[in-house]
């Protein structure tokens, strides 16, 4: 029985070539989006629960109130946290600390050249017997007998030392030589923690300053892990925590809490991380999207399958008349969906492999594609039960339901009913795709926004180059520091390739450091500690980043007259500066001078955040610089920079920015959003085109009889083309009625997620509107003009 | 072997309600050979139908090999009428999708015999029939005589002691339909099957030992 159904099913796909073909594509390219969405989503739900007693590990979160309402979240905690929490709370089974190196890389020399070396990290004796690592030669345990031993992941040990068994061998820093103990496995791309380089936290506390500055309640640095008792409660642990720090610290409202290890990837708030995080929504709405994608397709199939029904009606009649149940014919219609769906599953693979290096790229990601992945069978494996289910189930019922009596007299009984199913359908199918129009429309113009807004310095011609703060002899010696940074400005405006420079204390694309206390100004409330960006700058910054005055004068070079600064406007109205503004006494730390300027307000955060209070002078501690330069001489202007850093710095690895890769990186997420709606926009528009087509084809073939009458009385082309399409631009104005709305919701709560965003307009919807109809027209239009181009003669004398 | 009694069939078209049967009753014994004949219209493949239990009619009650089949499950009578009853069409009606050997194959699949044993009996009929060379040929590849030869061979391939044919002959040539006529003759007095027939031809008409006569959904007595 099954190997009949499945012959006369082959028989069947192969006879209706056209509608195999549409159906096998659009399953497999809504297959390839399903997979390759779910791929992504398992690995982002999957996050971190691979360490063994995942569920007992917490990170530490401290929340440090710095005013009243304004709140700090921190995932550092002090060094000295993690002991006395052992000490002092009994549910504590371990700790684990890591200290990430983003900031300070690890410098490596390598035959004299200098090169910082990311993704390091300092990590306590604890951290491989808290988390799972698997070593691949060497051991572990000896890594936390000496500060000079160093554990690297297998790809960074071959980067490093090429092939050969990196354990025993050396590593010189600038200042140590480091001994390899492991080299265990690459971390997988789960993990929170992507760092390939470990160096114990002694390493870092060999310094004796570093040693008295980390030993005290006031630093946090270190993430700080503990792993609770089988019986602990998280919630009591918690209310201990804080108790502690409190009694530490002596503050009364700093508040510790506990992340859970699994929950870590999906933190929100954070002022900063050192590890990756993800808005657990997005997984959601792209969850979504996936399964989406998939519906389309299968109802392309359940769209032609059943408009083809009344040709299969007199295969199922003569079958119900000889002997077939519903259940043998239901059978045989699933066999057939499920055949279907195997078939798309083969140019699945096809597609997956080719789809896949691309994906990686949008998300960051490294997947493979193995054969042997249980994941991936497991995955193709839903993909088919999926298609096979929803593809099978309508079409199967139709079909097995016919009355064989009625068919041979030709009584199309069940046509109209289920006309109104397939135009169903087609409504939710393009509602889909209408949607994710409006979508793309509104998130490309929401980025475009974000970049016309940051758009007062050329972002892609200043590169950014940071002078290490130890370069000139640290604190002790701000004279020298000043007069050497001095010299690298003048010796860099020296090059013809190099238009201007500019020094500043931090970025200027997303400066997140934030500063409480330590501020005062006339009218300020005792308790009023409101969290300011302090920001020095010389004053070229000004010109180079186009930033406006609203009022009052810039600082000048000259400092030794009364200290000047300047407040943006959101500092004035939140800092409630006494009015007239200008000459308020204003102070920064031991600073005391006067508001000489009040600045227009501009972008210095992402786009996410909101403008903050900011207030800039001119402080010659300041190690970044800014250089512009000449237009089309990037190459020559890099060389000389890098020129200069080795005749003046040659002690220190030379890195650089351009301001546009870094302005990219703070939108990463949101591109990789924007790029993947798009993908997923094409995706459903074809897979919707696609449908249309078929149902089109089928229409005309169904109506040639008619059209080829209607031709013999005079019909126009234009008339026969009206004739096809008029039914199916209805259904697709409907569609898009329906997604506007929706589209609407959906595209205002992600606006909200950034502080600045655009208003959707009217023409978005026109636009999306103008372009689904325009691609239905399109599609409609290659059957219908077909259909009514043909010799009316041929076809009725064929009938 | 059937007996009809009281058969009405109708339907409703607006106030007017037009009878397709009136009251036939009607007995047909096993191994007879039955021919119906009457103008378009006069109700005989309705009547056809009901005996072959593709249709219902409006009132009256039917009896095959002795079970009332109104009184039936669904479940039961769609056992009794796959191993009872045959059709053969005038349009023949094969599956083109299925090769002839499919084509004939098919009821046994609906009657979940082993594949051994069904391709013994498939072997059996096309031999019967002389239709070996064609059987891996699908129906559009065969002439209407040979695709009614097929019909029949898929009609009588579950052995059913019944056998109902409506118009078997309509489409064919006068020698093709005299050949299904003997085919039928040798069947109803070798094998000993039941058949009834609808036609419109006299001379097809006298192969069956009984005539019934229907006109305006009466027979005619």
């Amino acid at each position: 029985m099954i190997k009949t159904d499945i012959k006369t099913s082959l028989r069947t796909i192969l006879k209706q070539k056209k509608t195999t073909i549409i159906n096998i594509v659009g399953l497999s390219i809504g297959m390839t989006a399903a997979i390759l969405i779910l791929f992504w989503v398992q690995n982002e739900k999957s996050y971190d629960r691979y360490h063994a007693d995942a569920d007992r590990i917490y990170r530490i979160t401290n929340h440090l109130t710095v005013s009243s309402g304004d709140t700090w979240v921190w995932e550092n905690s002090p060094l000295i946290y993690a002991d006395a929490a052992k000490r002092e709370i009994p549910e504590i089974e371990n700790t684990a600390r890591l200290y990430s190196a983003a900031w300070n890389p690890l410098i490596i020399n390598r035959n004299g050249t200098l090169m910082k070396e990311h993704g390091g990290a300092y990590v306590d004796s604890n951290w491989f017997s808290m988390f799972s690592y698997k070593v691949l030669s060497g051991s572990l345990a000896s890594f936390n007998r000496h500060p000079n031993n160093i554990i690297l992941t297998e790809s960074r040990a071959k980067k490093l030392f090429g092939n050969s068994d990196a354990v025993g061998k050396s590593l010189l820093s600038d200042t140590m030589s480091y001994t390899v103990q492991a080299v265990v496995a690459d971390n997988p791309t789960n993990s929170s923690f992507q760092f390939d380089i470990f160096i114990p936290i002694e390493a870092r506390l060999a310094d004796k300053d570093t040693r008295n500055d980390e030993n005290d309640w006031g630093n946090f640095n270190y993430l700080t892990f503990v792993k609770l008792r089988p019986t602990a409660k998280s919630k009591q642990t918690e209310a201990k925590l804080t108790a502690l720090i409190r009694k530490s610290k002596l503050e009364s409202d700093i508040k510790s809490s506990l992340t859970a290890l699994p929950d870590m990837h999906f933190e929100t708030g954070l002022q900063s991380s050192a590890t990756r995080h993800i808005n657990e929504n997005t997984i959601h709405v792209f969850s979504l999207l996936g399964i989406l994608l998939l519906l389309m397709a299968c109802i392309n199939y359940v769209n032609l399958t059943t408009a083809r029904a009344s040709l299969r009606a007199k295969e199922v009649s003569i079958r119900k008349i000889v002997g077939a149940g519903r259940k043998e014919l239901f059978l045989q219609f699933i066999t057939e969906s499920f055949l279907m769906s195997l078939l798309s599953v083969v140019l699945t693979l096809v597609l997956l492999r080719l789809s896949l290096p691309m994906f990686n790229k949008i998300t960051d990601n490294h997947f493979i594609l193995a054969l042997n992945d249980i994941l991936l069978w497991k995955l193709i494996g839903l993909a088919i039960l999926a298609t096979t289910v929803l593809n099978g189930i309508y079409p199967a019922l139709l079909l097995s339901s016919f009355n064989p009596l009625h068919v041979f007299r030709g009584i199309g009984l069940l046509r109209i009913r289920d006309a109104y199913f397939r135009k169903t359908l087609v409504v939710v199918q393009f509602s889909i795709a209408v949607g994710l129009i409006i979508g793309t429309i509104v998130i490309f113009n929401q980025m475009q926004y974000i970049q016309r807004s940051n758009s007062g310095y050329n972002k892609s011609q200043i590169v950014n180059v940071i002078v290490p703060w130890k370069a000139f002899g640290g604190y002790e010696a701000a004279e020298k520091q000043k007069s050497g940074m001095n010299s690298i400005v003048q010796q860099l405006k020296a090059e013809s390739s190099i238009a201007e420079v500019s020094v500043a204390q931090d970025n200027m694309v997303n400066n997140l450091s934030l500063s409480s206390g330590g501020f005062d100004w006339d009218g300020r409330p005792e308790d009023f500690k409101p969290s300011i960006t302090r920001f020095s700058a010389d004053t070229n910054f000004r010109k180079m980043f186009n930033i406006q005055l609203a009022e009052g004068e810039w600082y000048t070079e000259d400092l030794s007259s009364v200290k000047k600064f300047l407040l943006n406007e959101t500092a004035v109205k939140e800092l409630n500066i006494r009015k007239p503004a200008l000459g308020q006494r204003f102070v920064v730390g031991k600073d005391t001078g006067i508001i000489s300027g009040v600045i227009k307000d501009f972008h210095f955060k992402s786009m996410h955040d909101k403008i903050s209070p900011l207030v800039m002078y001119n402080d010659p501690w300041r190690f970044q610089l800014f250089i512009q330069v000449q237009p089309g001489q990037n190459a020559k202007a890099l060389a000389a920079i890098e020129k200069i850093w080795k005749a003046n710095l040659s002690k220190f690895p030379f890195e650089y920015w351009f301001l546009d890769e870094m302005f990219n990186s703070v939108y990463a997420t949101d591109n990789r959003i924007s790029t993947l709606v798009l993908i997923f926009c094409g995706i459903a528009l074809f897979i919707s085109a696609l449908g249309l087509f078929g149902l089109t084809a089928f229409t005309a073939e169904r109506k040639t009889r008619e059209i080829g009458i209607r031709k013999v009385l005079g019909a126009s082309v234009f008339n026969i083309v009206t004739l096809l399409s008029r039914e199916f631009i209805l259904l697709v104005t409907l569609s898009i009625l329906i997604a506007i709305p929706l589209a609407l919701m959906m595209m205002n709560s992600w606006l909200n997620n950034f502080a600045y965003r655009i208003n959707i307009g009217i023409w978005i919807f026109a636009l999306a509107a103008a372009l689904a109809l325009l691609i239905a027209l399109a599609t409609i239009s290659l059957q219908a003009v077909k259909a009514a181009l043909a010799n009316p003669v041929k076809n009725l004398r064929t009938e | 072997m059937i007996q009809l009694e009281k058969i009405f069939k109708w339907v409703n078209a607006g106030n007017n309600r037009t009878f397709l049967l009136k009251d036939i009753n009607l007995t047909i014994n096993e191994g007879e050979f039955v021919s119906v004949m009457g103008p378009s219209g006069s109700g005989k493949s309705t009547l056809l139908n009901i005996i072959g239990m593709l249709d219902e009619p409006s009132e009256g009650s039917y009896h095959f090999l002795g079970n009332d089949v109104y009184k039936m499950k669904e479940k039961q009578r769609s056992q009794l009428y796959k191993e009872n009853i045959g059709f053969v069409f005038q349009a023949y009606h094969l599956i083109d999708e299925l090769t002839v050997y499919e084509n004939i194959e098919t009821p046994l699949l609906y009657q979940n015999i082993k594949s051994s044993e069904r391709q013994a009996i498939v072997a059996d009929m096309l031999d019967r029939f002389n239709i070996v060379g064609k059987k891996d040929l699908f129906p559009s590849q065969l002439s209407g005589g040979q695709q009614q030869l097929v019909g029949v061979a898929r009609a009588l391939i579950a052995k059913p002691k019944l056998l109902l044919a409506d118009e078997p002959t309509g489409n064919l040539n006068s020698k093709q339909g005299e050949e299904i006529m003997e085919l039928f003759r040798q069947l109803n007095q070798e094998s000993g099957t039941t058949i009834i027939q609808v036609t419109h031809s006299e001379k097809n008409a006298e192969y069956g030992q009984r005539i019934i006569h229907l006109l305006d959904g009466r027979i005619e007595k």
